[in-house]
């Protein structure tokens, strides 16, 4: 049996333990009771003025989709967006897809993600629906959801702990553990949340968390030995995938340069396309998620400028990034076959804390159904291991701050997985 | 030669049943798609195979000894086939299409066991089936023995539901072999009531054992306001304390002061800010979520009203069912009273129609919508009138400062002793819950700890 590492907790990996499990979620608990609590203060104001600049940029993208293709829609219509870009436009979807109803082709995010690269049209489209559900979801309902408490509005977010079988967070009403945060927009939201006057708000994260789960659970020697020498994971990466000369240093701090991996060029995508070949995300899957950046002139579809959109990304080179991830860490493959193997044998799946996962779908007769269940299975190691791990951490954290007296101090609000 | 119903589009073959007419299963599926309507056969295609070699074989049948039907006959003339009980129209297609074939062929075969698959099949042979709640149980109806199950199709759309529906057989398997054993609700009249601070204190002064279990609950109101906390520490019983009454919640500090055994609660991380609001303090070392092991366990429904039904037999109300009757007659002589005042003509806006074009857009005023609002109920009164109040979002805080606060769903609203019975119910069903969960978790360890040297 294992040692315990902390409040009783081990790292197993060779069984599934509701005990472990039970230690695990009932250690996080006062840390999450009390962020429920706590909620977070929100300036109105901010999402006051954030409403007004929104439906202006809502505005002007309906203005340039106009000027690109000549129509004037409605874009909160799914039925004109159809319309425009499957009948006058004539884009195909990647995968066919109709709306519940059946009545005509879907326009949901993932069917216009997948199809991003095809025309600047999509993007566009897609950055108004951003702006609308931020608008929706947040903005708008914001004064709704605060609530005055000692002459501060607080926002007092509505945890639920088990909604998700892996063991992360979820929060409704709204969802501020869905905060987009790779766009501006995104990342004004954030702003709206706000402290009293000398108060901070820190950010804490586990470093690579999953790929570092992904690493203790293949033992895949290659990608542990870049978490023994203290690397970059994705820059390490970055160089064998674009065949970039390998002058890594260690500077002065013991902090690792990587001189020919440019941030946005090498490490960007290769950051994505580790995240996906551990999450076994096929080469389409993973174009969806790279940026969409002409070719041509070098910027981002909704920004180019050369006339004529060619994408830089496509299904081929996607295949090409994720054969080369294979290769250089073979374990991970193995690793997911050892799943694969326990998800036929038991019809459950458990990550290296012992939390497991039912997946009763890999007896269905039907291959594709077999083949997303073996997908899902292979993949909850990972999200529920790294979730255990932010969980035992918030126990540790929980009970120093409990015993240096700090609780008064430093008040935990949120943890996003 | 098969009639048409009244309703049906008869644009595609009809299906008729097929397997043989003496045997004492017969399935029930919604209705052909379109591998049925091309082969005449009910349950060929992709849903068919996974019925015909993985869920039948679960059940201990074969396909050539049980007989497969459909609610309704023909390919549905809607996209894709689907059909859905919220629709008038798909609602009529359903009852016209089983009583003209379904109902006479049971008749005719008279099996022993019903088993409707999909909420559409359930509905026709009884509107009364709550596929949510009861799928998997053997339910006494009209027609006889009725198995209950989610549509096999469910599986292939979802596979999550597949561990139910796979539960589902293995279910059937037993019951068909005399071995399921269904849950009774052993108390029909339970002990349930208000405590005042008098009787608690005296309660707490003979309390000898606080190392056992007790359950708590708490309501709200509808602006979230604590209402009541409920407790139970002996199965059948359950006490209610109002939120409002000061001196008895003292007492009941006192006790879970004094507390050494589990406190559970179902979904604690709702219930801690509403005890918190009440000025209580619960020692959070002692207390239990049982929303949270049953999470752990990771193969049932995780709603208390759910899991006192199948693993308790416990019939519990739903809050909607509860308050509803009560707070609807407020809440409609509230818009009538809206009605009946002046309300201001919002401004007219500019807008731009698909061709570009501006064109001016003139709003409805409140007293337009709450007309048309009076007479669609008078003609339906079924219409939502709490969807209704929600879609004049952007209106409340006029109508409110105008009318009064809005009455909403309250629990406020209904008689006292049904918020007793309700209340209390669902602090005696976590306590007996409590039992079930620990049993089912003990079996579940010993069978981990049987195969794997680490599981505990």
């Amino acid at each position: 049996m294992p040692p315990r590492l902390y409040n009783g907790v081990r790292l197993l990996g060779n069984g599934p333990s509701i005990a472990n499990v039970q230690k695990i979620d009932l250690g996080a608990m006062p840390m999450i009771s009390a962020m429920a609590r706590t909620g977070l203060q929100v300036d109105l104001d901010h999402f006051a003025k954030m409403e007004k600049s929104l439906v202006e940029d809502m505005d002007k993208i309906t203005e340039d989709v106009h000027s690109l293709t000549g129509h004037y829609i409605n874009l909160d219509s799914g039925d004109q967006i159809a319309d425009l870009l499957f009948k006058k436009l004539k884009l195909t979807q990647a995968r066919f897809k109709l709306t519940k109803g059946g009545g005509r082709e879907s326009v949901e995010d993932e069917v216009l993600t997948a199809i991003q690269h095809d025309s600047p049209v999509v993007p566009l489209i897609l950055s108004y629906k951003e702006y609308s559900k931020l608008l929706g979801t947040y903005v708008r309902p914001m004064p709704r959801l605060a609530r005055r408490v000692d002459n501060m509005w607080r926002m007092f977010p509505n945890f639920a702990t088990t909604r998700v079988p892996s063991g992360r967070l979820s929060c409704k009403s709204p969802n501020l553990l869905a905060m987009p945060t790779r766009t501006d927009r995104g990342r004004e939201i954030r702003k709206g949340f706000i402290t009293k006057a000398g108060w901070k708000i820190v950010s804490v994260d586990e470093s690579q968390i999953e790929v570092r789960l992904a690493a203790h659970s293949s033992g895949d020697p290659d990608l542990i030995r870049v978490y023994e020498n203290e690397e970059d994971i994705y820059s390490d990466y970055a160089i064998t995938a674009f065949r970039l000369p390998d002058n890594r240093f260690r500077d002065s701090s013991g902090v690792w340069k990587y001189p020919h991996v440019l941030k946005i060029e090498h490490r960007y995508p290769s950051k994505i396309c580790v995240l996906a070949a551990i999450y076994d995300v096929s080469s389409k899957g993973l174009l969806e998620q790279m940026p969409v950046i002409c070719v041509r002139c070098g910027l981002e579809s909704t920004k180019h400028t050369c006339g004529r959109f060619s994408p830089l990304w496509t299904e081929e080179k996607c295949q090409q990034l994720l054969n080369a991830f294979y290769l250089k860490y073979p374990g991970i493959i193995e690793d997911r076959r050892r799943h694969h193997k326990r998800a036929r044998k038991y019809g459950m799946v458990w990550d290296v804390w012992g939390r497991h996962l039912h997946v009763a779908a890999v007896r269905s007769v039907h291959p594709w159904v077999v083949s997303a269940a073996l997908r899902e299975a292979s993949n909850f190691p990972y999200q529920a291991g790294a979730q255990g791990t932010i969980k035992v951490t918030m126990k540790m954290v929980w009970d120093d701050l409990e015993e240096g007296g700090l609780l008064d101090v430093i008040h935990p609000l949120l943890q996003v997985h | 030669m098969m009639e048409r119903c009244d309703l049906c589009p008869a644009k595609h073959n009809m299906v008729p049943a097929s397997g043989p007419e003496d045997s004492h299963v017969i399935f029930i599926g919604e209705a052909p798609g379109k591998d049925e309507n091309r082969q005449g056969i009910p349950f060929v295609g992709k849903t068919g195979r996974e019925v015909n070699e993985h869920y039948l074989p679960l059940a201990g049948l074969r396909r050539d000894n049980v007989r497969f039907t459909n609610s309704i006959k023909c390919l549905p003339d809607t996209p894709q086939g689907r059909l859905t009980l919220d629709r008038d129209k798909d609602r009529g297609l359903l009852l016209s299409c089983s009583s003209q074939h379904l109902y006479s062929e049971l008749e005719y075969s008279s099996p022993s066991v019903l088993v409707p698959m999909g909420v559409l099949a359930c509905y026709a042979l009884d509107p009364d089936i709550n596929l949510e709640l009861q799928h998997g149980i053997p339910l006494e109806t009209s027609w006889g023995t009725v198995f209950p199950m989610y549509h096999p199709a469910g599986g292939l759309h979802e596979p999550k539901k597949m561990l139910m529906i796979r539960n589902d057989w293995v279910r059937l398997s037993k019951y068909l072999k005399g071995k399921l054993h269904v849950p009774i609700d052993p108390y029909t009249t339970p002990d349930y009531r208000e405590i005042p601070a008098e009787e608690l204190l005296e309660w707490h002064l003979e309390c000898n054992d606080y190392s056992m279990p007790i359950a708590c609950d708490t309501e709200i109101t509808r602006h979230h306001d604590p209402f009541c906390l409920t407790f139970s520490t002996s199965t059948g019983t359950g006490y209610l304390i109002r939120a409002d009454n000061k001196d008895a919640l003292e007492i009941f500090q006192d006790v879970l002061d004094r507390w050494t055994g589990p406190i559970l609660f179902h979904n604690w991380l709702f219930d801690q800010q509403v005890v918190s609001k009440m000025g209580l303090r619960f020692p959070d070392k002692r207390v239990v979520d049982t929303m949270v092991r049953v999470y752990h366990l990771g193969n049932l429904p995780q709603g208390l009203k759910a899991l006192a039904y199948r693993l308790l037999g416990m019939k519990m109300s739903d809050f909607d069912d509860l308050v509803t009757p009560y707070s609807t007659p407020l809440c409609l002589q509230y818009i009538r009273d809206a009605h009946s005042m002046e309300w201001p003509k919002p401004e007219e806006q500019m807008v731009r129609d698909a061709e570009g074009q501006w064109k001016l857009y003139k709003p409805q005023s409140m007293g337009t919508k709450f007309k048309r609002f009076l007479t669609d109920y008078s003609k339906n009164p079924a219409k939502d009138i709490y969807g209704s109040w929600d879609n004049w979002e952007d209106s409340h805080e006029l109508i409110e400062s105008v009318c009064g606060p809005w009455p909403g769903k309250d629990i406020r609203h209904v008689p006292f002793d049904k918020v007793i019975h309700y209340a209390c119910r669902d602090a005696d069903a976590t306590l007996r819950l409590w039992e079930v969960l620990q049993r089912m978790t003990r079996q579940v360890r010993r069978k981990f700890q049987e195969n794997w040297e680490d599981a505990a």
